[in-house]
C-alpha cells in the first residue's frame, strides 16, 4: 500500500499542521562545531504525510528529533498547530510531546518488564491522575483496539522479549498512537526489519494515518519505504530540498 | 593488560578502593588483637622491672633466705590507706616494705624516687606512695596517711590458739608521705594480673618489719632471672618456660632453707628431737612428712596433741536416761577442775621418749577409747580414782569461727605420776596471752575464760608444773575431740633418737636399732624437709611472676577475633563492594568477552585474564589496604581509650604494628577478594556467547532460560504464575516456621533461649524475602492486566511503576534487600540485648540474687556481722548495729585469685575463689543458665556444690560469661588449680549463672574451701540484703565501722552493671562498626542503582519521549531505591524486634532505641541522599543519544 489518495478518514478534526522554518542544529565539540541542520524548512498540513530520506549522518533523526520537542534547535524555529513547543516550560514541553507527538523508534525502547498492553498504555499514564473506571475502561479499550488494530490483540499479555522483531514495532506504532498525537513521528521504523515484515509495518502505519487522521513524518533510508510517500524531502549535508 | 587497565581505569579505582577498604578493616582488626596483647605485654613487663620471680609466703620467713639466695626481700601486704586531712580513702592498696634494693630491680627509674629516709623533723616513717594512690586519698608530699594492714599471725585466726581480736587482726600505721611516683615500674607493681594500676605505697622494710613484729623477717622474696632460664619477654615466652625457671630457683631455695622458713621448730633434747610448728598445729603435711621420714629413718615417735579442757568435773551419778548428772547441777569448787590442758598421746610410748607411769609405779597401759588418765592432783583435786567417771567441757570451734563447749565423759583408766611425761610441762604449746602468764589471773588467752572459777590451789599448780596436762588421752581421742582436719591435729612430735624400734612395721624395715644424737637428727631433718616437703605445704610458694604475665598478656579475649566480628559487615560491605565494582567493570566489556568467546579463545583463557585484571587491581587493593590498617587499627585503639573504654576495663593501650599482621591481613584479603571475583567471573563465562555479543548483562545461562521459558508459557494457562505460586508458599512457610518458634520462644527458658533465637530470626528474615520477592512478583504477574497502574493515583503509580522495575533484576533486588535487612536484623537484635540492672535488685532471680550491697574488706573479718555478739566482737554498739541486725549479711570465704570476669583482659591463671556458705546454698536464688545435673538439681541447683565428686574434684559455679568466654570452659569441663598444699584441684563446673555479680570468680561450696584451702582464714566477701530504702544506711554503718578493715560496700546492682557495661560496651562497638558496614552497603545499593540506570538509559529516554517528566523519571529511579533501602530496613528491624521480643518481655532489657533509631536513620537518610544524588547525576546526562538508531 502507498500513501493514501483519499484524505484522512476524519478530516472534520485534523491537527498536525506542522511548521519548520530555517531551522538550524550545531554540536559543539572540544575543537570544532558540528552543523548538522543548516537551514531546513517546510511545512505539512494537518493530516498530511511526509517522508525524510537522506544519507547517514544528514540530520534526518536530529531533525525529527527537534520536531519531536526533544532537542531544541540552534535557530529557526518548528510549529505543531501553531505552537513552538520550544516556548514551554519544561512540564509544558513534557506533557506537549506526550499529548501531541507520537514516537515510533527504528529500535522499538518497549520496556522489558512491562507486557505490550502495559507498554502501550505508558503514554496515557504520563500526564493523567487517578482515572474513573469508566475512564480506565476506555483507556484500556482504546490500548486493546490499537493492538488489534496492529494485529497483536492475542499479544497483549506478553512480554517484549517473547514477541519477534515485527511485533515488537507494531507494539510501539500502537503506544506511539494511544494519546490520539497530532503527528506521528516516525525514526527509520523498518529499519531493522526484514523486507516482508517492513512492508507490513508500512502498510499499518499508512492504515492508521489515515484511521487516525495523524500527520506522518517518517525518516527512512530505505526506499522502498520513501517511494510510498507522495512528498519526500532529500536531506543532504543539513539542507533540504523537495523530492 | 597494561592498555586495559589504563583503558578503564575508572572502574578499576573503585576495584582498588573496594579492597582497599576490606583489607584496611580486617587488618586493621587484627592489629587491634596485635595492639592489646602488646600493651598487656608492655604494662606487664613496665610492672615488673627485672623482677622474673617470686618466693611468696603465707606467713614470713627469714630476710637470710631472701638475700642467701639472691632475692630482694620485701614485704607485700594488703591494706586500706585513710587520709585524715582530706577524709579520703582507698581500699585494695598494695603496701610493700622495701630496702635499697628493691629499686635496682627498676634500672630504668632514678632510685631517688624510692627514698625512703625520713626527712629532718619527720616523726612517722616515710611512705611513697603512686599517683593513682595519691590521687584516691588528695594528699600530697609530707601529708600524713594512715595505713590499715592486716596483721600476719603466726597461729591460724581460726584455731583456739588463734586471735581474733579486731586490735590484733587489724594494724594501723601513721606514715608520712615522702614522695609520689609515676604509675609507671614500681608505681604500677602488683601482683595482681591485671591491666588496671594497682595503688601502691612502699615503707621502709625495717619500719614495716618493727610494726608487724617481725624483724629480720619477709614474706617475700624478689628474683631476677637466673641465668640461663631467663624469660625473654617475647611473646613466645610460655608458662613452661617459666615453671623451668621457677623450678630452677625452687633448688636454689632449698638449699638454703632452715626449719624456721618451713615455719617448724626443732628442738633438741638429750636423745629426743621435739618437732613443733609456729602455727602451734602441725599442718597435716607437715606432720606426715615429719612421720614419713621417721619411719625411713627407724625412729620411734610420740604424737602429741594438747588441748585446753575448760572444765573437768566428776560424775556422780547416772541420771535413767544414762546421761551423767552432777549432785546439784551447779559445780562446786569441790567438784569441778577449770582450764586444765588435755594431751592425747600416741601409743605405746617409746623407750626413752620419756615415761607416764602409775601411781603404784608400773607403766602406764596403752588408753582406749573413752578412756582417760589423770594426774594424781588432779585425781586428788576432783576425788576420783580408777574406775570413776569424769566429763571434760572442751571448746569445740565451729565454721565460723564460734566457740561451742562440747562434753565428753571418760571412764578413769588410772591415775598417774606427777613425773616424766605426767609432769611435763612441754608437752603443752605455748597458748598465747597463757604461757607467759606469771599466774592464771594474768591469762589473757585467744579464748573466753572465767577467771572467776580459777582456785587458788590451780594458782598453786601453775606455779609449780605450769601447763603441764592433769588428764592424757589416747590419740585417737584426741584427734576426735579436737582434732582439726584444716589446721592439724598434733602440736608435736617427739624424735627418739636413740631408742628401740617402735613399731612392728619399723622392725620389718630396719635391721637394728638406730642411734643418732639429736643434733644430728635434727639436722637430717631440715635435709628432708628441706629438700622433700612440698613449699606450698609450707606456705611458700615460688611464682613465675613473669612467665606468667607474659602467658597472661596473650590475653582471655580475642581481641582480634572480637573486632573481626565487629568489623564483619564493614568486610562483607567492602567484598561485595568489590565484586560489584569487578562486575561492573567486567559487564562494560561483555561484548569484547563474547567476541573473545566466539573466536574459539576459550572460556578458561578469558577468565584468566579477567582474573588476571581483578589479582592485580586486589594487590594494588591490599598493599594500600596494609597501610590504611594502621589508621583504622589507630581509630579503634584510639576508641578503645575513649569512646569504647569500659570494654578494656580503662586499659592504657597502645598501637602495635607488626608486619607479619600486616602481610597475612593483606595476603587473607586478598585471596577472599580474588575468590568472590572468580566466582562471580564464572557466572558471567558461563552464559551462552549470543547475548553476550548483543551485549546482554542479566540473562541467564542457556539452560536456565529455556526452563523458565517453560515454566512461564504453563504458568500463563494456569492463571497464577508458579514463580508468584512458589514464592508464596515459601512465604506462609516461613511465616508458619516463624510463628511455631515465636510462641515456643516464650515457653523455654532463657537457657535454651539463643536456638530458638537465632531459628525465629532466620525464619523471619526468610520470610520477610520471600514474601517481598513474592510481592514483586505478584505485581509483576497481576500488572499482565494493567488495572493497577491505570486505578492508581500518581505517586503509586509512580511506586507500583518502581516495584515493577524492581523484578527487572530480582536477583540485584534480593542481594540488596538481603544485605541491608541483615545488616539490619543484627544491628537491631544486638542492641536489644544490651541490660540494665539497676531496675531488679530485690529480685531473687536477678542476677545479684535479690541482694543489694555487695562488700569486700582487705583484712579478713573472722565474726559474724549476723550474730549481735559477732557484732559486738567488731565494735558495734546496739544502736550502730541495728541496720546490719535488720539486714541478712552473707559471708563468703574468699582466696585471691585472678579476676575472671571480661573486666580483666589478662588471662586467668589461678582464678579468683569464693566459698559459698550454707545459708546461701539453702536460700538459693540467682539464675542458671545451665547446670550439669540429671534434672534432681533443677530446682536446687546451688546444692549441686555440696556432691562428693571425689578427693581432688571439687563442684564449682560460675558465671555464664565468665566461664565461658573467659576461661574458655563449660558446664562439666574441670579447671585445674592449686590448693593451699599445692596439690592440683579440678574444680568441676556443674552450674552456670546468667549475668550475676559473680563474674570475677568460681564458687565453691565453703566446707570444699575449707578443707582444700585451710589456711584462708576469716571472711573477705559479703552479700547483704538490706531493708528496702536503708540500703545507704546499712553500706554506711558498716564501711564507718569497719573502716580499719578496708571494709568497701557497694551496691549490687552496680557491680552488676560494671561487668554488663564490658559487654553494653561490646554490643555498642558492633553496633557502631556494623552501622558503619551498612553505610557501606547502602553505597553499594546506590552503585547498583546507578548501574540500573545506566542499563536502563534508552527506557528512561523512551519514557521522556513519551511525555514523561524528568522528575518523574527522578522520583521513579529513586523509588527503586528507596524500596529496596526502605524494605531491607524494615524487613531486618521487624525481623530483629520479634526475635527479641521474648528477651524484651523478661524485663530488664536495655535497648538503645535512640542510639538504634539514629544509626537506622542515618543510614535511611545517607542512603536516600546517595540514590538521590546518583539519580540526579543520570538524569542530568544527556538520553538523546540512547534513542539513536544502534
Amino acid at each position: 500500500m502507498t500513501e493514501p489518495e483519499s484524505p484522512p478518514e476524519r478530516a472534520d478534526i485534523l491537527r498536525g499542521a506542522l511548521e519548520v522554518v530555517e531551522v538550524e542544529k550545531a554540536y559543539h565539540t572540544a575543537h570544532h562545531q558540528v552543523r548538522v541542520l543548516a537551514g531546513v524548512s517546510f511545512g505539512l498540513g494537518a493530516g498530511e504525510a511526509l517522508c525524510l530520506t537522506g544519507p547517514s549522518g544528514s540530520g534526518k533523526s536530529t531533525l525529527l528529533h527537534v520536531i519531536g520537542g526533544l532537542e531544541p534547535p540552534t535557530a529557526g524555529h518548528v510549529a505543531l498547530d501553531g505552537r513552538d513547543p520550544y516556548r514551554l516550560s519544561e512540564p509544558e514541553l513534557a506533557r506537549f510531546r506526550n499529548s501531541e507527538i507520537g514516537f515510533v523508534f527504528q529500535d522499538h525502547h518497549l520496556l522489558p518488564q512491562y507486557d505490550v498492553l502495559r507498554n502501550v498504555l505508558l503514554p496515557a499514564l504520563a500526564s493523567v491522575g487517578r482515572l474513573h473506571r469508566a475512564e480506565r475502561a476506555a483507556l484500556e479499550d482504546r490500548a486493546r483496539g490499537l493492538l488489534a488494530a496492529v494485529g497483536l490483540a492475542q499479544r497483549a499479555g506478553h512480554r517484549p522479549a517473547q514477541l519477534s522483531g515485527g511485533e515488537r514495532q507494531r507494539a510501539a506504532i500502537a503506544r506511539a498512537l494511544i494519546n490520539r498525537p497530532s503527528v506521528l513521528l516516525c525514526d527509520e521504523p523498518t529499519g531493522n526489519l526484514d523486507h516482508g515484515t517492513a512492508e507490513k509495518v508500512a502498510d499499518l502505519l499508512f492504515e492508521l494515518h489515515r484511521a487516525e487522521g495523524t500527520s506522518l513524518v517518517v525518516v527512512t533510508h530505505a526506499r522502498e519505504l520513501a517511494f510510498r510517500f507522495r512528498r519526500r524531502l532529500d536531506l543532504v549535508d543539513g539542507k533540504c530540498a523537495q523530492v | 593488560m597494561r592498555d586495559t587497565l589504563r583503558y578503564y581505569w575508572r572502574s578499576h579505582v573503585a576495584v582498588v578502593a573496594g579492597a582497599t577498604v576490606a583489607t584496611a578493616v580486617l587488618t586493621g582488626a587484627l592489629l587491634v588483637g596485635d595492639s592489646v596483647r602488646g600493651s598487656l605485654r608492655e604494662l606487664a613487663l613496665d610492672r615488673l622491672g627485672e623482677i622474673d620471680h617470686a618466693l611468696l609466703a603465707e606467713g614470713f620467713f627469714r630476710e637470710e633466705l631472701a638475700r642467701s639466695t639472691g632475692g630482694v626481700p620485701v614485704v607485700l601486704l594488703q591494706g586500706a590507706a585513710v587520709s585524715p586531712g582530706t577524709g579520703l580513702r582507698a581500699s585494695g592498696v598494695n603496701v610493700l616494705g622495701i630496702d635499697g634494693d628493691y629499686a635496682a630491680l627498676y634500672p630504668e627509674v632514678d632510685a631517688g624516687s624510692l627514698d625512703l629516709s625520713r626527712a629532718e623533723g619527720q616523726f612517722f616513717p616515710s611512705v611513697v606512695i603512686n599517683t593513682t594512690l595519691q590521687r584516691e586519698l588528695g594528699v600530697a608530699e609530707g601529708d600524713q596517711v594512715l595505713l590499715r594492714l592486716g596483721r600476719p599471725a603466726d597461729v591460724p585466726r581460726e584455731t583456739l590458739m588463734g586471735s581474733t581480736e579486731a586490735s590484733d587482726v587489724v594494724q594501723t600505721l601513721r606514715v608520712a608521705v615522702r614522695s609520689v611516683i609515676p604509675d609507671r615500674g614500681p608505681g604500677r607493681f602488683g601482683l595482681a594480673l591485671h591491666q588496671s594500676v594497682q595503688r601502691n605505697a612502699f615503707l621502709p622494710l625495717a619500719d614495716l618489719q618493727r610494726a608487724l613484729d617481725q624483724q629480720g623477717r619477709v614474706n617475700g622474696s624478689l628474683y631476677r632471672a637466673i641465668e640461663g632460664t631467663a624469660i625473654g619477654g617475647t611473646l613466645s615466652s610460655t608458662a613452661d618456660g617459666g615453671q623451668t625457671a621457677a623450678a630452677a630457683r625452687e633448688a636454689l631455695l632449698r638449699e638454703h632453707l632452715a626449719l624456721d622458713d618451713l615455719g617448724v621448730e626443732a628442738v633438741e633434747s638429750d636423745s629426743v628431737v621435739v618437732v613443733r610448728s609456729r602455727e602451734i598445729l602441725l599442718r597435716p603435711a607437715l606432720e606426715e612428712a615429719v612421720r614419713d621420714f621417721a619411719r625411713d629413718q627407724g625412729l620411734a615417735q610420740l604424737r602429741v596433741s594438747t588441748y585446753l579442757a575448760n572444765l573437768t568435773r566428776r560424775v556422780l551419778d547416772d541420771s535413767p536416761d544414762g546421761t551423767p548428772s552432777f549432785r546439784d547441777g551447779t559445780p562446786s569448787p569441790e567438784l569441778y577442775l577449770p582450764y586444765s590442758t588435755i594431751t592425747a598421746l600416741s601409743s605405746p610410748l617409746p623407750e626413752g621418749g620419756g615415761q607416764l607411769l602409775l601411781v603404784d609405779g608400773t607403766p602406764a597401759p596403752d588408753l582406749g577409747e573413752g578412756e582417760v588418765f589423770v594426774n594424781e592432783w588432779a585425781a586428788r583435786d576432783l576425788g576420783v580414782r580408777a574406775g570413776d567417771r569424769v566429763t571434760v567441757t572442751y571448746w569445740e570451734v565451729g565454721e565460723r569461727e564460734e566457740l561451742t563447749p562440747r562434753d565428753e565423759t571418760l571412764r578413769v583408766a588410772g591415775v598417774v605420776r606427777l613425773s616424766g611425761l605426767g609432769a611435763d610441762r612441754g608437752l603443752a604449746p605455748d597458748f598465747p596471752g597463757v604461757a607467759d602468764a606469771g599466774s592464771m589471773s594474768e591469762w589473757d588467752p585467744t579464748f573466753p575464760v572465767d577467771l572467776g572459777l580459777i582456785r587458788d590451789r590451780d594458782e598453786e599448780y601453775w606455779d609449780r608444773w605450769g601447763a603441764a596436762p592433769k588428764l592424757f588421752v589416747a590419740e585417737e581421742v584426741g584427734r576426735r575431740l579436737w582434732g582439726n582436719d584444716r589446721f592439724g591435729a598434733l602440736t608435736e612430735i617427739r624424735l627418739v633418737a636413740q631408742s628401740v624400734p617402735a613399731t612392728a612395721e619399723a622392725t620389718d624395715d630396719s635391721e637394728a636399732p638406730r642411734e643418732e644424737p639429736a643434733a644430728e637428727l635434727a639436722s637430717q631433718l631440715r635435709d628432708r624437709l628441706a629438700g622433700d616437703l612440698p613449699l606450698r605445704a609450707a606456705g611458700l610458694s615460688v611464682v613465675p611472676l613473669r612467665s606468667e604475665a607474659l602467658d597472661a598478656g596473650q590475653g582471655a579475649t580475642d581481641f582480634a577475633g572480637l573486632f573481626v566480628g565487629f568489623s564483619l559487615f564493614l568486610i562483607v560491605s567492602a567484598i561485595l563492594l568489590v565484586a560489584l565494582f569487578f562486575r561492573l567493570g567486567v559487564e562494560r566489556r561483555v561484548r569484547e568477552i563474547g567476541l573473545r568467546l566466539a573466536i574459539g579463545e576459550g572460556t578458561r583463557r578469558v577468565t584468566r585474564g579477567l582474573l588476571a585484571e581483578g589479582a592485580s587491581l586486589a594487590a594494588l587493593g591490599a598493599a594500600l589496604g596494609a597501610g590504611a590498617a594502621v589508621a583504622y587499627a589507630a581509630a579503634m585503639v584510639f576508641g578503645l581509650r575513649t569512646l569504647w573504654a569500659g570494654a578494656v576495663g580503662g586499659a592504657d593501650l597502645r598501637l602495635f604494628v607488626a608486619a607479619p599482621t600486616l602481610i597475612l591481613g593483606a595476603l587473607g584479603s586478598l585471596l577472599v577478594v580474588l575468590v568472590t571475583l572468580a566466582v562471580g567471573l564464572r557466572q558471567l563465562a558461563r552464559r551462552p556467547v549470543v547475548p553476550l555479543l548483543r551485549g546482554e548483562v542479566s540473562g541467564r545461562t542457556a539452560g536456565e532460560a529455556r526452563g523458565r521459558t517453560a515454566r512461564e508459557a504453563r504458568g500463563r494457562t494456569a492463571g497464577e504464575a508458579p514463580r508468584v505460586r512458589r514464592l508464596r508458599i515459601w512465604f506462609l512457610s516461613f511465616l508458619s516456621i516463624a510463628a511455631g518458634l515465636f510462641a515456643g520462644s516464650f515457653a523455654v527458658d532463657s537457657a535454651r533461649a539463643a536456638p530458638l533465637f537465632f531459628g525465629l530470626g532466620a525464619a523471619l528474615l526468610a520470610a520477610g524475602l520471600s514474601g517481598f520477592l513474592w510481592l514483586l512478583a505478584r505485581h509483576a504477574h497481576d500488572a499482565q492486566g494493567a488495572g493497577a497502574l491505570l486505578g492508581a493515583g500518581r505517586w503509586r503509580r509512580v511506586a507500583a511503576m518502581a516495584a515493577a522495575n524492581l523484578t527487572l533484576y530480582p536477583g540485584r533486588s534480593l542481594l540488596s534487600v538481603s544485605l541491608v535487612a541483615s545488616a539490619t536484623f543484627v544491628i537491631v537484635a544486638v542492641g536489644a540485648y544490651g541490660h540494665d540492672f539497676r531496675h531488679s535488685p530485690r529480685d531473687r532471680s536477678s542476677g545479684t540474687g535479690g541482694f543489694q550491697l555487695v562488700a569486700e574488706s582487705d583484712v579478713a573479718l573472722f565474726h559474724d556481722l549476723g550474730t549481735p555478739q559477732g557484732r559486738a566482737e567488731l565494735g558495734f554498739d546496739d544502736e550502730e548495729g541495728e541496720p546490719i541486725a535488720a539486714s541478712t549479711v552473707m559471708p563468703f570465704r574468699l582466696l585471691p585469685g585472678d579476676d575472671v570476669s571480661c573486666l580483666n583482659l589478662y588471662r586467668p591463671q589461678q582464678p579468683r575463689l569464693l566459698g559459698v556458705p550454707r545459708e546461701l546454698i539453702e536460700r538459693g536464688g540467682f539464675s542458671f543458665q545451665q547446670v550439669l545435673s540429671d534434672g534432681a538439681a533443677d530446682e536446687e541447683p546451688w546444692r549441686l556444690l555440696e556432691q562428693d565428686l571425689g578427693p581432688d574434684v571439687v563442684p564449682a559455679i560460675g558465671d555464664f560469661n565468665s566461664v565461658t568466654w573467659i576461661l574458655h570452659s563449660g558446664i562439666g569441663d574441670e579447671i585445674v588449680v592449686e590448693d593451699d598444699a599445692g596439690r592440683p584441684l579440678r574444680l568441676r563446673i556443674v552450674g552456670l549463672l546468667r549475668k550475676s555479680l559473680f563474674q570475677s570468680e568460681l564458687l565453691v561450696s565453703e566446707a570444699a574451701f575449707l578443707r582444700h584451702f585451710p589456711t584462708r582464714s576469716g571472711y573477705r566477701f559479703f552479700l547483704v540484703d538490706a531493708p528496702p530504702g536503708r540500703e545507704e544506711e546499712v553500706a554506711m554503718a558498716l564501711e564507718g565501722k569497719l573502716d580499719d578493715f578496708g571494709f568497701d560496700a557497694s551496691s549490687a546492682a552496680e557491680r552488676l552493671q560494671s561487668y554488663q557495661a564490658v559487654e553494653n560496651t561490646y554490643l555498642a562497638t558492633f553496633q557502631t562498626l556494623g552501622g558503619l558496614g551498612l553505610l557501606l552497603g547502602t553505597f553499594g545499593l546506590a552503585v547498583i542503582l546507578v548501574r540500573n540506570v545506566l542499563e536502563r538509559v534508552s527506557e528512561l529516554a523512551t519514557l521522556r519521549a513519551l511525555g514523561y517528566r524528568r522528575a518523574t523519571l527522578g522520583w521513579l529511579v529513586f523509588a527503586e531505591n528507596a524500596l529496596l533501602l526502605l524494605a531491607g530496613l524494615t524487613l531486618g528491624t521487624l525481623a530483629a524486634l520479634v526475635a527479641v521480643a521474648p528477651h524484651l518481655a523478661s524485663g530488664g532489657a536495655l535497648v538503645p532505641w535512640a542510639t538504634l533509631s539514629i544509626t537506622l536513620g542515618l543510614v535511611a537518610v545517607i542512603g536516600l541522599a546517595a540514590s538521590a544524588a546518583a539519580v540526579r547525576q543520570v538524569l542530568r546526562a544527556p538520553l538523546l543519544p540512547a534513542l539513536r538508531a544502534e
